[in-house]
């Protein structure tokens, strides 16, 4: 037994080191872009969407020649919403891949555990969809990693002035998703709220599966709740405007984004016109001439995509597109794939006409969040449809 | 807020009851436990979502379809991660119930989708309002079918020349064999029931809780918790517990927040069991030295 | 030469962690600290038998305390890996208190239950875990590749930990405990904690993982510790090989790295990963590890002075005065006065169902007797009725866990185990694992397992049930040698010629009660005994029906066996219609085998079995049941929880054409049944058993009538009792095969006789014929 079996062991472990190794060997041809993201699991339709916005963009950038005389390629790494996942596939992306940025997905754990990493390796990392504050003020300097999405501490302002100004409300209750986003909101909510002289009825949480939310929105109504500021995904958002409609309670609700990720009119039912809720982007009315390229592109390429309602979901896409196309600019002024050089070019950039807005110097040394309070729209379900509201 | 508690409870805790009378059933005639139950529970919802909205088949033909899948797909696992196992007298099972129930999970997630759709239903459509609280008809009909479906699996068991059969099978398979008992067809039937449980289960609730390829993830953990719980070889006790697990989970949620619930409830799990070895259900067996 | 190849693996891997790329370094850190945490695992599963689906949980609490320690409290990270092991170690006990009461599916549930609350927790207590944000900057003393190289640096200490753990003291009590628990009992070993210490042992590995995780890592958040990383950790050790103590690295190696290696597939990694699980785990039930056959086989030279160990501890006498044991009211035993003197073989006789085996267990503690006094001095050893053997553990750790007496350390000698077996006459070899040994050397490893623990009372119970009459005859000489040395032999067995033979005084027990003591001579006299238990001698009846010529079955070159290995040889056997032919041959020939491969229960084998024109070779056994071809199987094998009107009815599940009126047929025919017929068979006795497994056999109506031991175990009396009714049978034209151990009964009821030896049919001719050559049975006793 002795014998053989340390053979073995010692065999497994120079056949591991092989092909460890085998990814350094490999032609650094393309400039390879990573992306880490929750691909299966409860989250998997972000990581769809994320993936489906970088491809279009990395599409588009292919047709225009590529970078630096280089195809781009996307590789992408399932993190299965698991920090320890999230670093194994940073560290291999980064190590073995050699790619030239990494791309985050939705889960702010995740992004928060793959930060040191990236700071570490002078890899640029660009946060398209996690919201939680420290990802991009983690306090380290240089600062490699980067956001084109939503900033939760500013999200949660809106919130709380929409919620108190346009809908009413004097006392809402907060329903919060039991996570790290939930967490990142509930202090930024309470902050904005305190800043803002409102009182909150109080503070309700739930599991990204819970299946009925009525005991917790009884408890908050039971508190004198008269509004509800929601943070959490499609699924429990619908849930919670099922359990409203069960409670025959009809507060005006106020939400995050999130619900946006799935199929919330059709899961929410009737009542899922009745939320407000916030937008980077949204591909329905009236498109700028990048809107309707990206949406024909999307179109072209993904076969489900039969009208812009089968755009979801459409922060991810939008964030992410905005985003590669934010990396290829910087990436092509800084002349190589070098982390340290496209981190220099980030921070320099100068006018971007994009999806979401026409970005001027959307990033800087000490600011590396692209959007801001002002890139927020409110907006609410017509059927499938998203439209603006005032306000 | 106690009755919406009340119902909410219920309404979950005869779906765990389903879903632990499968496991009680293959544990008794197989002796080992199927952790692909939960993905049956999906693949009820799943199938019929996609067969009555995806292909607008009617409604009735849609659930029977739905639950042949789920009994083919019971045949399945007993075929491909119980029987290879058991007759190597391997108890690698364990492991392979759960590889196969990754494997349909993620075949799910290919081919329905990657997010929850919802399944419109007359039934959960308009609440009724009941004290200021809304009850869906279909809140009311799920514990009863439950119930009844646990009753006439009870009953089943107890005066049909099958439930006889399977009975003698559960004590001696060899024997019942002997007795001209094609005990493999048994077994591989008991599995195919007990998805097709699980998966009625699985319809039941759709359109409440809307459809997910990963919806049966939790739902089988806490269902093997309730199959646990109510002794795992008795079918009352197994849909008492069921009950009862569902009414602390709506109640905990209620008094104290979503965040104690899976501390409060998998706590009492423990602490019933330490008190309880057997399940709180169990029959003493009389052990022979 | 295993450690230095362990060395060598150390050496690479720690020089790969420290100059490899951060990923390479991570993952071999990684791959390490799953090592750890499932060679934990592995002691509860591979040692203790256990399954925990928590151990995510341990390895949370670990990293969570050495997070917190170290960014809160700010402590150095070894001082803060030291108190987070000493407090997973301190809370696997308090879990142990609840968990432990249960095993199997139960235990698994609570290990379940325990990981989902530390996750809830460790995302509901903010002020402490951060809760869902977690805890970020955890320093590491190292850096990646450091953590790494200590990482596998623990890894190996944890490897070689277990395989010394698996052979000390502790490791073959946990293995004894989880497949043996009463043979533990048996040798003085505390169950209770035996098994904490598994949890325990294997929680703190966890622990272990879970600091070193937080130094690899950096970062903790509740989502770092998901119930499916529990599941992966148990398919580590299964898919590695359970008990194996290289299987949980070569699990690791695969669970690790093989999502990896299909990392490029994205969505549908988990798909192909599931698959591929699949097929790993049918290719290798057992685990990797098991595809290799490396067993060590060095056989210790038996030395010691067995008879001088033995006297030491013998001289002490054992007195029992008016003993009762009642179960819900009705008295198993009852007021029975009983004394063990040293030196002398005691043979407790009496009916089946007379409470001997109660004695027994009351007399070794396995029982609490409701009134009575037993006083013993020293140790009190027993034998079970049916072995009790840890089926994968050698029959040296069995003798030498005997030897520890339920110490957790101390030295068995393995030359003196060999050499207790060597006393009580077992030849086989040393290394050969408990669960593949023939009977009659179970009987022989439990007896020299029993005087390892230096017993001055040794109770057996039924040794000689299931051996031939060789077998018998060689233990009567062992059970004097025994008491030769001193200790008091208490023997409870129905071969008579084997009581009679060694025994100095006989207590007979009836409904309970002490109905008779005395010597030999006296109990075979005495009128009572005769009445209640011995019987009236034979039953030999003249034959009358009809036995035709014409073939019923026809067996054609029989191939059978287990595993490859054919245990039945070109078995040739014709049996006529309305014939009754005996089986008979020493044990191990094949006879239930036979029995087995005839009635369909083993499948496959080659050669034909013709039944009426029809093959049933390649037929199940339910389809050869429904043909009509039905065996009544060894141990009667009655339905325990079903009533006897149930089992009665299972009997004639095949036909349509049964009616209620049959059932009262049977009754009939063994009355003993009538009044027992909505009581379930489990109360039955063993002879009442008989009679209601005959009797099922009958309600399918079948053509020929398998019987495998009908006589097995039960008192003589009712033996012949069986073998009456057997004779009707045989009257009314029932074709019958019968293999029975009670040749003086079974032999005068046969047409014919076929003698069967190593797999082999080496005579079959008349009964008469066979009387003439039964010297075999005679001659080789001699």
């Amino acid at each position: 037994m002795s014998l053989t079996v340390s053979r073995r062991q010692f065999g497994l472990f120079s056949a591991s080191a092989l092909l460890l190794h085998s990814g350094i060997a490999r032609s650094a041809e393309p400039i390879k872009i990573g992306l880490v993201a929750a691909l299966s699991g409860q989250s998997a339709k972000s990581g769809e969407g994320i993936t489906r916005g970088l491809s279009v963009a990395i599409d588009e950038i292919n047709a225009n020649g590529g970078l630096l005389g280089r195809p781009v390629q996307l590789i992408r790494r399932d993190d299965e919403s698991n920090p320890a996942k999230g670093q194994t596939a940073a560290r291999e992306l980064a190590d073995s891949e050699r790619v030239a940025a990494i791309f985050g997905g939705i889960d702010s754990p995740v992004s928060q555990a793959i930060v040191p990493i990236v700071n570490a390796a002078k890899m640029p990392f660009m946060g398209v969809w996690a919201a939680a504050t420290n990802i991009t003020r983690n306090g380290a300097d240089p600062n490699y990693c980067f956001r084109v999405s939503a900033v939760d501490v500013l999200v949660d302002k809106r919130l709380i002035a929409h919620g108190t100004g346009v809908m009413g409300m004097k006392k809402p209750g907060l329903m919060l998703v039991n996570n790290g986003w939930g967490a990142s909101n509930n202090a930024g909510l309470e902050s904005a709220a305190k800043e803002a002289g409102v009182t909150l009825a109080g503070v309700e949480k739930f599991e990204d599966k819970d299946v009925d939310m009525t005991p917790q929105l009884q408890r908050l109504r039971d508190q004198g709740a008269d509004g509800i500021i929601l943070v959490g995904n499609a699924a429990p958002g619908a849930q919670v405007m099922k359990g409203l409609q069960r409670l025959a309670w009809t507060a005006p609700v106020v939400s995050h984004w999130g619900i946006s990720g799935g199929r919330f009119p059709e899961l929410a039912g009737s009542w899922a016109s009745k939320v407000h809720f916030v937008q980077t982007y949204s591909f329905f009315g009236k498109q700028s001439a990048v809107g309707t390229k990206v949406t024909k592109a999307l179109q072209a390429k993904y076969p489900d995509i039969k009208t812009v309602g089968d755009i979801v979901p459409p922060v991810g896409v939008a964030n992410a597109y905005d985003a590669m196309m934010i990396l290829a600019m910087a990436i092509s002024a800084a002349g190589s794939t070098d982390g340290e050089a496209i981190r220099v070019a980030l921070e320099g950039l100068g006018r971007y006409e994009g999806l979401i807005k026409t970005y001027n110097k959307p990033f800087s040394h000490t600011n590396h969040d692209a959007l801001d309070e002002n890139d927020y729209v409110m907006v609410r379900y017509n059927g499938e449809q998203i439209e603006p509201v005032a306000g | 807020m106690l009755v919406s508690s009340l119902v909410a409870g219920l309404g979950l805790g005869s779906m765990y009851g389903l879903i632990a009378l499968g496991f009680t059933l293959t544990f008794a005639v197989s002796g080992t436990v199927n952790f692909a139950q939960g993905s049956s529970f999906m693949l009820g919802a799943v199938s019929l979502h996609m067969l009555a909205i995806s292909y607008r088949w009617p409604v009735v033909l849609a659930v029977l379809a739905a639950m042949l899948v789920c009994a083919a797909w019971g045949l399945v696992v007993e075929r491909l991660a119980i029987r290879p196992f058991v007759k190597a007298g391997s108890n690698a099972w364990l492991m392979a119930t759960v590889a196969l129930g990754i494997v349909v999970d993620n075949a799910a997630m290919a081919i329905f989708g990657k997010e929850p759709r919802s399944l419109p239903s007359m039934l959960a459509d308009d609440p009724w309002i009941m004290g200021g609280v809304g009850i869906y008809p279909l809140q009311i009909i799920i514990p009863v079918v439950g119930i009844v479906l646990a009753a006439l699996l009870q009953q089943g068991l107890k005066r049909t020349s099958l439930g006889l059969k399977l009975r003698a099978a559960v004590q001696n398979a060899d024997a019942a064999r002997l007795m001209g008992i094609d005990v493999t067809a048994l077994v591989a039937a008991t599995f195919a029931i007990a998805a097709v449980l699980a998966g009625v289960a699985g319809m039941l609730v759709a359109p409440l809780f809307n459809v997910a390829y990963d919806m049966g993830t939790l739902f089988g953990i806490k269902a093997f918790a309730v199959a646990i719980l109510g002794g795992m070889t008795r079918p009352w006790g197994v849909v008492i517990a069921g009950l009862a697990y569902g009414l602390l989970e709506a109640t905990t949620t209620a008094l104290l927040g979503s965040g104690s619930t899976q501390i409060v409830t998998f706590s009492v799990v423990i602490i019933a069991l330490a008190i309880a070895p057997e399940g709180l259900f169990a029959k003493r067996q009389v052990a022979r030295v | 030469m295993r450690i230095w190849a362990g060395f060598a693996g150390l050496a690479i891997a720690v020089s790969l962690a420290l100059t490899l790329s951060g990923y390479s370094a991570f993952l071999i850190g990684l791959i390490a600290i799953t090592t750890i945490a499932c060679v934990g695992l592995n002691i509860l599963l591979g040692l203790a038998g256990e399954v925990s689906l928590g151990q995510a949980g341990f390895l949370a609490l670990g990293a969570y305390s050495v997070g917190v320690l170290t960014t809160k409290v700010g402590l150095p990270f070894f001082a803060a890996w030291f108190l987070s092991i000493i407090l997973v170690a301190a809370v696997a006990a308090v879990v142990a208190l609840p968990a432990l009461r249960v095993s199997g599916p139960y235990l698994a549930m609570i290990t379940i239950a325990f990981g989902f609350i530390v996750e809830a927790a460790a995302t509901e207590w903010q002020t402490v875990t951060g809760g869902s944000v977690g805890i970020s900057d955890i320093g590491s003393p190292f850096g990646v590749g450091g953590t790494a190289a200590m990482a596998c640096v623990c890894a190996s200490v944890m490897l070689f930990g277990f395989s010394w753990l698996k052979k000390s003291p502790l490791g073959l009590a946990m293995i004894c405990t989880a497949q043996a628990p009463n043979a533990a009992r048996s040798v003085g070993i505390e169950a209770l904690p035996v098994r904490a210490a598994a949890f325990v042992l294997a929680a703190t590995a966890g622990g272990v993982a879970g600091g070193l995780q937080a130094a690899l890592t950096g970062f903790l958040a509740p989502s770092s510790f998901p119930f499916s990383q529990s599941i992966l950790f148990l398919l580590v050790v299964m898919v590695g090989g359970v008990g194996s103590p290289v299987g949980p690295l070569i699990g690791a190696f695969l669970v690790g790295l093989l999502p990896e290696f299909l990392s490029s597939l994205a969505e549908y990694r988990q798909l192909v990963f599931g698959a591929a699980l699949l097929v790993v785990l049918w290719i290798a039930p057992r685990g990797i590890v098991g595809l290799f056959n490396t067993r060590q086989t060095n056989e210790p030279v038996a030395r010691g002075d067995v008879v001088g160990y033995l006297r030491a501890g013998a001289g002490g006498a054992l007195t029992a005065k008016e003993l009762s044991v009642a179960f819900g009211g009705v008295k198993a035993v009852d007021g029975v006065d009983l004394r063990l003197q040293p030196g002398c073989v005691t043979g407790v006789i009496g009916p089946n169902g007379a409470g001997k085996t109660t004695l027994l267990n009351a007399l070794t503690g396995f029982v609490t007797p409701n009134t009575g006094t037993i006083v013993a001095d020293g140790r009190i050893a027993r034998s079970f009725q049916t072995a009790q053997m840890p089926p994968d553990m050698t029959v040296l750790d069995c003798v030498r866990l005997g030897l520890l007496r339920g110490r957790w350390r101390g030295n068995a000698d393995a030359n003196f185990a060999a050499a207790l077996l060597k006393f009580v006459g077992y030849t086989n070899t040393l290394s050969a694992l408990a669960g593949t040994l023939p009977h009659p050397d179970r009987r022989l490893v439990e007896i020299a397992r029993a005087l390892a623990t230096q017993p001055s009372v040794l109770v057996l119970d039924e040794p000689a049930a299931g051996l031939d009459a060789s077998d018998t005859e060689r233990l009567g000489p062992v059970l004097r040698n025994i008491a030769a040395c001193g200790l008091a032999v208490a023997l409870v067995e129905h071969d008579m010629a084997l009581v009679m033979g060694v025994c100095d005084t006989l207590v007979v027990l009836d409904t309970g009660r002490v109905i008779a003591t005395g010597t030999p001579v006296d109990i075979r006299s005495n009128a009572q005994v005769r009445a209640a238990y011995l019987g009236s001698g034979s039953t030999h009846a003249i034959r009358q029906g009809v036995k035709t010529s014409e073939t019923l079955l026809n067996v054609v070159r029989l191939n059978a066996g287990y595993g490859g290995v054919d245990v039945l040889c070109d078995i040739d056997l014709a049996v006529a219609r309305g014939e009754m032919v005996a089986l008979i041959g020493p044990n191990g020939a094949g006879k239930s085998t036979l029995m087995r491969s005839l009635s369909g229960l083993l499948r496959p084998v080659k050669g034909h079995v013709e039944f009426d024109g029809e093959d049933l070779a390649a037929s199940p056994a339910h389809k050869v049941a429904r043909a009509g071809l039905v065996l009544v199987p060894e141990g009667r094998q009655v339905f325990p929880q079903l009533t006897v009107a149930e089992n009665l009815r299972l009997g004639a599940t095949a036909r349509h054409d049964f009616t209620l009126d049959e059932v009262a047929g049977i009754l009939e025919r063994f009355p003993r049944l009538k009044p027992l017929i909505d009581r379930p068979a489990g109360f039955l006795s063993g002879g009442e058993q008989q009679m209601l497994a005959l009797g099922r056999g009958l309600l399918a109506k079948p053509r020929l009538l398998l019987l495998d031991e009908p006589s097995l175990g039960l008192a003589p009396a009712v033996a012949q009792e069986l073998f009456a009714a057997l004779s009707r049978l045989r009257d009314e034209g029932l074709t019958l095969v019968l293999v029975d151990q009670m040749t003086e009964l079974a032999l005068p009821l046969a047409d014919r006789c076929a003698l069967l030896e190593g797999g082999q049919i080496r005579h079959i001719g008349t009964t008469a014929e066979m009387a003439a050559k039964l010297d075999y049975l005679k001659g080789d006793a001699a």
